[in-house]
């Protein structure tokens, strides 16, 4: 676009130089009227010359003499006719030179505006250059940010599950915890039971009586390996298609 | 694109897989627990079922044996999604028709590979 204004320009810069050519031409003009001029008035010299030779030759001059006055009339017109001339040619010089000037301030103010346009087209594009760059910028970091976010949504996805295997576990251990409480609970009663007998017997005795049964060991063993099972770590893959 | 359904008794791991396999297209519907899934699967066709283990009314085991005993869900597949990791609930689980054995964490993307896969 700049390119074209420019171009416009270069037009009218050309256009002064043509006005330059038909000024000269006019000019040119202005000597031939002076031509024409110098033969009116050597034509009405010679006139003037037939003339007087025309008189002294008396009657025999007379037809001679009417012809000459002819020919100096005739040389008179030329002279008005070419004087026409010029003040027509002097009104066109006067607008030529006009329009010369008006030509000349138009193209220098056009290429001026030209040149300004031009510069501002290419600041214009700079800028653009910029904000592009920019925007690139911008799309690389919302990149970066949304692989992060990828990365966040992954994260919290995994970590909200913990709430419910935490929440199952901890059901998981409630049944092992409350057959451990009972066996406690029996082992405690027992021991009171002894306690009651102990004054009358033997220490050994009491030592003996003392003792958990086989029975108690075993069910409190049971729900030990059941709270084991439970907080047991994962075993086997974490995928398995059968 | 295909209908999974999910079923857990947490609604949080719902949303999760809901979240995970919807964010990839899938169309994802949830159930409770096992009797809510049955009637669910009975009412419309669905193409997959991730089904938690251990749930009240009625369990991932009891649900994989009922689906199976229906014309419609005899080669659906099946997967269950579990903090069990032990081989006798694997084997229980495989005895009783399920397609695969998931244990929980899920890790999101595994997820849409296992689910892509038994899809196919």
């Amino acid at each position: 676009m700049a390119d074209e204004v420019v171009r416009v320009a270069d037009l009218s810069v050309q256009m002064v130089k043509e006005l330059d050519g038909v000024q000269s031409r006019a000019q040119a003009i202005d000597g031939f009227l002076l031509d024409v001029e110098k033969l009116a008035d050597q034509t009405s010299l010679l006139a003037l010359n037939a003339d007087i030779e025309a008189a002294r030759v008396g009657e025999f001059g007379r037809g001679f003499s009417v012809v000459a006055s002819e020919v100096r009339r005739l040389s008179q017109r030329s002279h008005e006719f070419s004087d026409r001339i010029r003040q027509h040619l002097k009104a066109v010089k006067a607008g030529l030179h006009k329009t010369y000037g008006d030509m000349r301030s138009l193209s220098a103010a056009d290429m001026e505006h030209a040149l300004k346009i031009k510069e501002d087209v290419i600041a214009l594009t700079h800028s653009l250059e910029g904000k592009n760059r920019e925007v690139a910028e911008t799309v690389g970091r919302i990149n970066t940010i949304s692989r992060e976010i990828a990365q966040d949504v992954h994260n919290v996805v995994v970590s909200l599950q913990f709430h419910d295997i935490t929440s199952q576990k901890l059901r998981g251990m409630l049944e092992p915890m409350d057959d451990l409480r009972r066996t406690l609970f029996h082992l405690m009663q027992e021991t009171m039971a002894t306690g009651k007998n102990l004054l009358p017997q033997k220490e050994s005795a009491a030592a003996q009586t003392l003792q958990p049964t086989d029975a108690q060991t075993a069910s409190s063993d049971v729900a030990l390996r059941k709270l084991r099972a439970v907080s047991t770590p994962t075993n086997g893959p974490s995928v398995e298609l059968f | 694109m295909a209908t999974i359904m999910t079923v857990d008794d947490t609604a949080s791991m719902r949303q999760m897989i809901s979240f995970t396999l919807g964010s990839v297209g899938y169309e994802v519907i949830q159930a409770g627990d096992g009797a809510e899934a049955l009637k669910l699967a009975k009412d419309r066709k669905v193409d997959l079922v991730i089904a938690d283990l251990n749930m009240p009314n009625m369990d991932g085991i009891t649900l994989v044996k009922s689906l199976r005993a229906l014309d419609s869900y005899k080669f659906t597949p099946i997967l269950m999604l579990t903090t069990e990791s032990q081989s006798d609930k694997r084997n229980q689980g495989k005895h009783a028709g399920a397609t695969g054995w998931i244990v929980k964490p899920f890790n999101p993307e595994q997820l849409v590979n296992v689910v892509k896969k038994v899809l196919g």
